[in-house]
């Protein structure tokens, strides 16, 4: 697709506008795209069976280590988002449910409706205007590697991950109100209340795991959209991950790179639904069973 | 109590715990807290001094700081390769500048041509230049730099596969080169080069070709990202298009140069993001936009507007219809309000031109001033009218960003007031060569380069590569052939003012203002000022010790 795409990353190999039509042709066939695109493909399938998913065609950097330089960031950033949004959207979707209708439901939903609505980069501008710039705890942009500083990996991401779950929270809460008012009605959990059990053991024991299925379904969705890229939340902490890699190698045309990042956002999307449904047969066991 | 329920116990305050040291820690945390500093008075100290400073962006008679700083810079765009005969110029080639060390520097103050690693040249006639080369210049291996260095590097300029276009054009008017003794080379024209190329060999020695890898170094496969150079700084880790961080090399010959035990040049191109770094002070120095000066001059940041060469202007593909025709040309002239463009777009920091050369440069013809054209919508009808021209219906690509594109809706909008009807293209930048296949008449950019020949060269000379369609007016080709065969000085200086007059006079291009870049700094930044073209070298720039 990026090669019927208008653009043509030879002349940026070539020196630019600038460069003679003799060297963007010589550049052309330096990088190979010259040739036929099944072939230029076929090339790429190969690589990728021997594990060489190719190098940028404007630096000598391999797009495997490009991915593997990044993928870190994208792990981090959504692993923190997840728990801030599982840690907010659990507690606020169960509340919700059990005071379905009541004045704590629609404030709670209210609140969700504008979390969903408002964009993650606003919440991360603001947060960075008013814990880095105006009280400047955190720090306003960049990434320290957990290899290197526990403190400064987290100190780094507390903005990041709150920008990104806020958003994400809002919408797994929302799930799991519904859910949550499903099972409340079925006839068990009644049972389990007219048997005498405590309110809480038959919330916690017996409906939340029953209720867990869909909500799983969304965080599945989520980590897999975050793990592939949050490009604005990477541009306004300028962070440098999957997403800004994207942004840049299709910009530049940088088929190779571009081709990786497609590869590997795919088979995160994959493995994150495969662990989903997995996960089903955990929360209801009927599923293993059938 | 079981064992488990036990252990859960014991650790249920450890997230609070973990939140509660994270807030510490960022309370404690300074600017700069991990920036190196390194005392002065070690090596470079003990470096020859030069005998005479080439190149500096500060004051180097200042006081020496006790101990040197450590600098983050942040920039737009970012470097793919750190290579010389791979990078394509422009914009890739200054985090080169730190590490390479030239043969022949620019001052950017004034953008004239100084020693570097070359402490004189001179053209022996007028097809030949001799080098004299700098003494005691070590590159970062320890490797000497010597005439021999100099003809390796021209050697690898020349015969490298996947060199980059710049360095092609410059390697094709360079015929032999000679090594006369240790310290002295001479290069020969090539004799198919004409002369407007050779010309520019001299600034093209302060460019890539110019730039001196040592020669151990130069069979090396990691160029692109481990460079070895002969600059004050060496490389010590790069992530393409985002980062490069150097520190400082101790032998640099030039000390005084050297004000800096570090430096961090970081690529970020959101300029909303580049603002909060600079606020957050988590860079030092960064350029903003024009539209945030008063909230950063709020936040204490000092600012620095500095008009440089870059003209801000539509080049036209003259040999299309109807912009084949000089008076639909002019009619564009008038229709262009460049004093409200200024005023409303970069809020006053531009300097609005009717010159393909901004008003402080040596290049600009004070006859035709900076309104030759005045904003005249009505004079812009009786143009099309004398040129028979009616239902002008014309096209002009911009770069999709939204400075860029507020620029065409501007351009466009004053057009409309002529009668011309405008279609503003956004384009990626990778798609910027399609103009030269004649996809549209026109397309906003920036020129601005130290050399004027090289400018004229690109855009008007019928084998220039900015030149679509390769057409011109006998009397700018003439006075380009002439400029070219003159040598460096006033001589020349008055063809390039001609040069600029005529092509005012007939409109081929349509320069709308010299762009100005406002600076923003934390105040721990000494001796910056900022480059005529933004190739900084920060040579003399210190930072203060305890920011």
């Amino acid at each position: 697709m990026m090669h019927l795409a208008p653009g043509d990353p030879a002349i940026r190999a070539a020196g630019g506008t600038e460069a003679t039509p003799e060297a963007i042709a010589s550049a052309r066939h330096r990088l190979g795209l010259d040739q036929p695109l099944m072939l230029q493909y076929l090339q790429w399938l190969s690589g990728i069976v021997r594990g060489d998913l190719g190098t940028s065609l404007f630096s000598s950097q391999t797009v495997s280590d490009a991915l593997m330089a990044r993928l870190p960031i994208n792990i981090s950033l959504t692993a923190g988002a997840m728990v801030v949004a599982i840690g907010l959207a659990i507690p606020a979707g169960v509340v919700a449910a059990i005071r379905a209708g009541g004045i704590i439901d629609r404030m709670l939903m209210a609140m969700t409706t504008a979390g969903i609505a408002m964009p993650s980069f606003l919440i991360g501008l603001t947060g960075i205007y008013l814990f880095a710039i105006v009280l400047p705890w955190f720090p306003a942009l960049g990434y320290v590697p957990l290899s290197e500083s526990l403190w400064g990996w987290g100190h780094h991401l507390i903005l990041p991950w709150l920008a990104l779950g806020f958003a994400s929270g809002a919408e797994i809460a929302r799930h799991m109100r519904s859910a949550f008012i499903d099972v409340l009605e079925q006839d068990y959990i009644v049972s389990a209340f007219a048997s005498g059990l405590p309110r809480l053991v038959v919330y916690a024991k017996h409906a939340l795991k029953n209720a867990a299925v869909p909500v799983v379904t969304s965080i599945g969705l989520q980590v897999g959209q975050l793990l592939g890229g949050s490009v604005i939340v990477e541009t306004i902490f300028s962070m440098r991950g999957l997403g800004s890699l994207a942004i840049r190698s299709v910009v530049d045309r940088d088929f190779p790179m571009i081709q990786g990042i497609a590869l590997i956002s795919a088979l995160i999307v994959i493995a994150v639904n495969l662990v989903t449904d997995l996960s089903y047969s955990y929360f209801n066991p009927k599923i293993r069973t059938s | 109590m079981s064992a488990k329920s036990s252990s859960t116990y014991r650790y249920r305050y450890l997230p609070l715990l973990v939140m509660v040291l994270m807030i510490v820690s960022s309370c404690q945390a300074g600017n700069g807290e991990d920036a190196p500093a390194v005392e002065a008075g070690s090596d470079a100290d003990e470096a020859e001094e030069a005998d005479e400073t080439p190149e500096g962006e500060g004051d180097s008679g200042q006081d020496e700081p006790d101990e040197l700083g450590y600098l983050r810079f942040a920039d737009l765009g970012g470097v793919d390769t750190l290579d010389p005969d791979r990078s394509i110029g422009g914009n890739q080639l200054p985090p080169l500048l730190l590490t390479y060390d030239r043969l022949i520097h620019v001052d950017p103050s004034t953008g004239t041509l100084v020693p570097g690693l070359a402490e004189s040249w001179s053209f022996a006639s007028g097809d030949e230049l001799i080098l004299e080369l700098r003494e005691n210049v070590q590159f970062h291996d320890g490797v000497s730099f010597n005439a021999e260095a100099v003809l390796a590097n021209l050697e690898r300029s020349n015969t490298l596969e996947g060199r980059s276009g710049v360095v092609e054009a410059a390697m094709g008017s360079i015929g032999e080169v000679e090594a006369i003794d240790e310290l002295t080379v001479r290069i020969v024209k090539d004799p198919d080069a004409s002369n407007l190329a050779w010309s520019l060999i001299e600034s093209q020695l302060g460019e890539n070709v110019g730039m001196m890898i040592s020669p151990e170094a130069i069979e090396s496969a990691d160029l692109d990202s481990q460079p070895v150079g002969a600059g004050m700084m060496t490389v010590e880790a790069f992530s393409p298009g985002e980062q490069v961080d150097y520190v400082a090399f101790d032998d640099y010959w030039d000390s005084e140069a050297l004000r800096l035990s570090g430096m961090e040049w970081t690529f970020i191109n959101d300029s909303r993001t580049r603002f909060n770094a600079v606020l957050a002070g988590e860079v030092d120095l960064t350029f903003i936009e024009p539209g945030d000066i008063p909230e950063a001059e709020e936040a204490g940041l000092d600012i620095a507007v500095e008009t440089g060469l870059e003209v801000v202007q539509v080049f036209l593909n003259h040999s299309m219809p109807p912009l084949d025709d000089a008076n639909v040309r002019r009619a564009l002239q008038v229709s262009v309000d460049r004093a409200g463009i200024v005023e409303g777009l970069t809020f006053g920091t531009g300097e609005p031109t009717t010159q393909i050369f901004p008003p402080n440069y040596e290049g600009f013809n004070d006859e035709y001033g900076s309104d030759y054209y005045e904003f005249d919508p009505d004079r812009a009808m009786q143009l099309l009218e004398e040129s028979g021209s009616t239902d002008i219906n014309l096209s002009m690509f911009v770069i999709n960003r939204p400075r860029d594109i507020q620029l065409g809706e501007a351009v466009q909008a004053g057009l409309q007031q002529a009668g011309i009807d405008l279609e503003v293209v956004p384009i990626e930048a990778a798609r910027a060569g399609e103009y030269l296949d004649g996809e549209a008449h026109m397309i906003l950019g920036r020129r601005g380069r130290l050399d004027a020949l090289a400018v004229l060269d690109l855009s008007f000379a019928t084998d220039g590569g900015w030149n679509p369609g390769g057409t011109n007016t006998e009397a700018i080709q003439g006075l380009l052939a002439e400029a070219a065969s003159l040598p460096e000085g006033e001589e020349r200086w008055q063809v390039i003012r001609q040069l600029s007059g005529e092509i005012a006079e007939e409109g081929l291009v349509l320069p709308l203002f010299a762009s100005g870049t406002p600076w923003a700094q934390s105040g721990c930044v000494d001796g910056f000022e900022p480059s005529l073209v933004n190739w900084h070298t920060f040579r003399g720039v210190s930072v203060a010790s305890d920011c």
